[in-house]
């Protein structure tokens, strides 16, 4: 080959890569980028810290309760702030909305959070008890149409095949609405028994629709079929059966591989499951360092199997894959 | 084999067998009052003589890993091995934000007010900012600690009902144990009627039980608000000044009568009929009309009072002294008792009909 010939591809390649580096920094296509790379090389290996969100500067978050993923944004339930503070997958605090009052796009508290096929965001409001619906550009749109009004105090929301799961603290019920706001299904009252809550807080479905359900006074979780019909429960014993490891359980999720993940708020840590109920992996611990946690409460799973944990009094939300 | 071994051998499978059994059996363990736990017993009566019930504070198991919840052995950051000293109150509001439904003390609806300063007019015991020796009417209080839950609550569990301390700000105010006007709470019916909690009843208060209570609760404000303990008529030798009665367990003589132990906001503050900001809306006031006319204009502010401004005075103070007030306009007659608002009623101190707010029925 020529010199000269050499020289040209050379030149090329630097300016092909510049071009490339300043179209990513200059347009800010850094937080798409990143996914795309993170599903190209997956990791592989148990799930570990990976890194923080605190929110912006001037207002970080203020005892953040619940986290959910919407398209490629996490949406943050921001309590005390009473608001939602949405975030890019580098932890770039994005927009956020939503303020103090009992009126149409308000709060007072904030708390279970999720998105549906349109990417509109469910804000769940435990005192307000009406779940407000916003468009993705955080404009209020309308209140969950509850045709039953069956809903009081709304704690943990999740959206699943066009089913929207809403648990009920003071009623001590697990709600299963169609996205019209007609009721299909209740779970629960007020009870230690099987299929009985006391201060349900989270609610998640596995790939089979069975539904797993934080029973945050009873110091369980228990999982019911698609029909609502009691199968199990997990408290950290052995078959669920003895003394509860956990000590006021929370946010509860389930990645692809069936793996139950369950927040216990007041020991400061994220148990995980397998299949047969088997204590796989512990992460967290009480501390303010990197991957420890300070009274967690929400939890999410990303399609990605990414973990996303709200760590209230570190006020910040942690990442785990 | 002799016969002594095969004695021991038969005697060691029944040992294994018992145990096996006794492992089995405990597999099927359903909760009581007096037995929570497999292993653990507690007597059905409790300290006052009453049927022992549920408590999530005290009871400990004898597996206990609560104690790292808020110690820690080796790293605390105060000499009770606390860890995350600052952050006390945040540990409490996890649950009683209203995220395990009952005992929610950011609400509007339990007896020792409330926490919540979202709304106009609050005022509360500010914990986390505030020192104990800053409490108003502190002489003999040095206590420079700062207010927390904890100043007042026991965590671990107490005689007293709600937890309450027994020693204050280091004053022991007694020895006898606070009894509230605790009811069973209406709207937690389902759990309070439910057969499998282990004897767990929500239940709210209207303020110290009996007129002993009365008396011993105004002593347990008094180890902080040292001088405003008070009898009729009489001086402070601490502050020089006089009070209004604070110490005695007649009807509106007790701090309780007039303040909350928590907070106040605007939307639990009555006037001087009993008529908070629901009310007037439901009568058919704005709801921007109401609050400004419900909004506590004291200088001091709201002082945790359950009165607006200085409202509640009235409500008591109608007739009994030369200067007559004249009484508001209200639907009703009050000569035959169906006044709206107030009443003539009998006064047999004065020896005259006096007219009376209903309200003034309310104030313990």
């Amino acid at each position: 080959m020529k010199k000269v010939t050499t020289y040209i591809w050379m030149s090329a390649m630097v300016v092909l890569s510049v071009a490339l580096f300043s179209a990513i920094t200059l347009l800010d296509l850094g937080p798409s980028l990143k996914p795309i790379v993170a599903a190209a090389n997956p990791t592989s290996g148990d799930p570990e810290f990976r890194q923080s969100f605190y929110g912006s500067f001037e207002e970080p978050l203020n005892k953040p309760m619940d986290v959910t993923k919407i398209g490629e944004l996490i949406y943050v339930t921001d309590t005390k702030n009473k608001q939602v503070q949405v975030f890019d997958q580098s932890g770039n605090n994005v927009f956020k909305f939503g303020k103090e009052g009992a009126d149409e796009g308000q709060f007072q508290f904030p708390y279970g959070i999720a998105g549906d096929k349109d990417e509109n965001i469910y804000v769940a409001d435990m005192y307000n008890g009406k779940i407000s619906i916003f468009n993705t550009k955080g404009e209020f749109i309308k209140y969950f149409p509850d045709q039953d009004k069956v809903i009081q105090s709304p704690g943990g929301l999740r959206i699943y095949d066009e089913k929207l799961y809403v648990t009920d603290i003071k009623e001590n019920k697990v709600y299963v609405l169609n996205l019209e706001g007609k009721k299909l299904m209740e779970i629960g009252g007020s009870g230690q028994d099987e299929g009985k809550f006391i201060a349900p807080n989270a609610v998640a479905v596995d790939k089979d629709d069975q539904i797993y359900v934080t029973d945050s006074g009873n110091n369980r979780v228990q999982i019911f079929d698609k029909e609502g019909k009691f199968v199990r429960i997990i408290n950290g014993s052995k078959d669920g059966k003895g003394t509860p490891l956990f000590v006021n359980p929370r946010g509860v999720g389930v990645d692809s591989n069936g793996t139950v993940y369950v927040v216990s708020n007041l020991s400061h840590n994220v148990y995980a499951y397998d299949k047969d109920g088997n204590e796989v992996l512990v992460l967290g611990g009480m501390g303010t360092e990197n991957g420890q946690l300070y009274l967690p409460n929400g939890l999410y799973i990303d399609d990605r199997n990414a973990i996303y944990v709200t760590d209230t009094i570190n006020q910040r939300i942690s990442i785990f894959y | 084999m002799s016969k002594v071994k095969l004695g021991f051998t038969a005697l060691f499978t029944l040992i294994l067998l018992s145990m096996f059994a006794a492992f089995a059996s405990a597999a099927e363990f359903t909760p009581t009052p007096s037995n929570p736990a497999p292993d653990i017993h507690v007597g059905t009566i409790d300290n006052n003589g009453n049927v022992n019930q549920h408590k999530t504070h005290g009871n400990f198991q004898n597996n206990t890993n609560s104690c790292g919840n808020c110690h820690s052995t080796h790293n605390g950051e105060s000499a009770t091995l606390l860890k995350f000293e600052k952050t006390e109150s945040d540990l409490c509001l996890s649950c009683h934000d209203g995220t395990l439904g009952f005992y929610n003390v950011l609400g509007q609806g339990a007896g020792g007010g409330t926490f919540n300063s979202s709304h106009e007019s609050s005022s509360m015991h500010n914990v986390g900012t505030v020192a104990i020796n800053s409490a108003p009417g502190a002489y003999d209080n040095k206590v420079e600690d700062e207010l927390q839950c904890s100043s007042c609550h026991n965590p671990h569990g107490s005689t007293n009902d709600r937890l309450l301390k027994q020693t204050v700000a280091g004053v022991t105010y007694s020895t006898t144990p606070i009894k509230l006007a605790l009811t069973e709470d209406p709207a937690f019916a389902a759990i309070n009627s439910s057969s499998t909690n282990s004897g767990l009843k929500i239940t709210k208060s209207i303020g110290p039980k009996e007129n002993a209570d009365k008396v011993t609760y105004a002593a347990f404000c008094s180890t902080c608000h040292d001088s405003y303990l008070a009898g009729s008529g009489t001086q402070s030798a601490k502050s020089g000044h006089y009070s209004h009665t604070t110490n005695s367990s007649s009807a509106g003589r007790n701090c309780a009568s007039c303040h909350y132990a928590h907070g106040t906001d605007i939307t639990l503050l009555k006037d001087t009929a009993g008529k908070t900001i629901a009310d007037y809306v439901a009568a058919g006031w704005e709801k921007e009309t109401a609050i400004k006319y419900m909004k506590d204009v004291s200088a001091g502010g709201s002082a945790n009072k359950k009165y607006t401004n200085m409202s509640v005075c009235w409500t008591c103070h109608t007739s009994s002294h030369p200067l007559d007030t004249p009484m508001p306009a209200q639907v009703g007659d009050p000569n035959n008792g169906t006044g709206e608002l107030w009443n003539y009623v009998w006064s047999s101190r004065y020896n005259k009909m006096i007219p009376t707010f209903n309200e003034k029925a309310n104030i313990r």
